[in-house]
């Protein structure tokens, strides 16, 4: 705000002028956030690093005996359709096929016309990805 | 050396158990001495645990589901 203090001329109210910097400046955050929106590139997504370790993170974020009320209400499954919707579409699209209809791999081949190894390593990815994010929030929520 | 890359690599044939004996005897000694990837496959069943409960969301196009609907009515239709 302050840094558009300068473009305020006095033309209209205060408040008017506030109102109108401050939704541009959503609108302009809105724009980049869905610029950046499903144009992550899993291709060479890994939770390991270069030395092929697991960095202490996982562990340290370890939700996975946090128990099902938690796990399983509403709110978190908002979260989770919002974060799967994030994944690019063609990670996204065998993820649905695979874990959400329950089709083989074979299945989801013949369906996208893709080869099988494809399926599996869009699979992984989108896997990795997605448990990277729910362990972000699960870790996070009601810490 | 059968290293925590290794277990990250390999998780998705571990859960279909689809691994061979050798891999999957080397996968376990190191889970059972490595805590990092011991949360890792915890944490990785547990999200798979929640995805399945998704089964009446759908993350697909009309397109993508037009192609299901043909292919699972060609697995219906009689040989």
């Amino acid at each position: 705000m302050a840094k558009k203090l300068d473009t305020f001329r006095g033309e209209s109210k205060f408040s008017s002028w506030l109102y109108r910097v401050t939704v541009n400046a959503s609108y302009m955050y809105l724009r980049s956030q869905k610029k950046h929106e499903n144009n992550i590139s899993l291709e060479n997504y890994s939770p390991y690093d270069e030395k092929g370790t697991l960095m202490g993170r996982i562990m340290y974020k370890d939700w996975s005996s946090r128990p099902d009320i938690i796990i399983f209400n509403k709110e978190a499954l908002v979260i989770i359709e919002k974060t799967i919707n994030e994944l690019p579409e063609s990670y996204r699209t065998v993820f649905h096929l695979r874990d959400i209809e329950g089709l083989s791999n074979e299945e989801v081949s013949e369906v996208l016309e893709i080869s099988i190894p494809a399926v599996k390593s869009r699979l992984h990815r989108a896997r990795l990805f997605l448990c990277d994010k729910l362990s972000d929030y699960f870790h996070e929520w009601r810490n | 050396m059968f290293m925590c890359k290794d277990v990250v690599e390999n998780i998705m044939d571990y859960i279909d158990s689809e691994l061979d004996l050798e891999t999957l005897k080397e996968l376990e000694k190191h889970t059972g001495d490595c805590p990092e990837c011991m949360a890792f496959v915890n944490t990785y069943k547990r999200m798979l645990e929640i995805t399945g409960k998704l089964k009446d969301k759908s993350f697909v196009t009309p397109e993508i589901r037009n192609r299901i609907r043909i292919l699972l009515e060609s697995k219906l239709k009689p040989v």
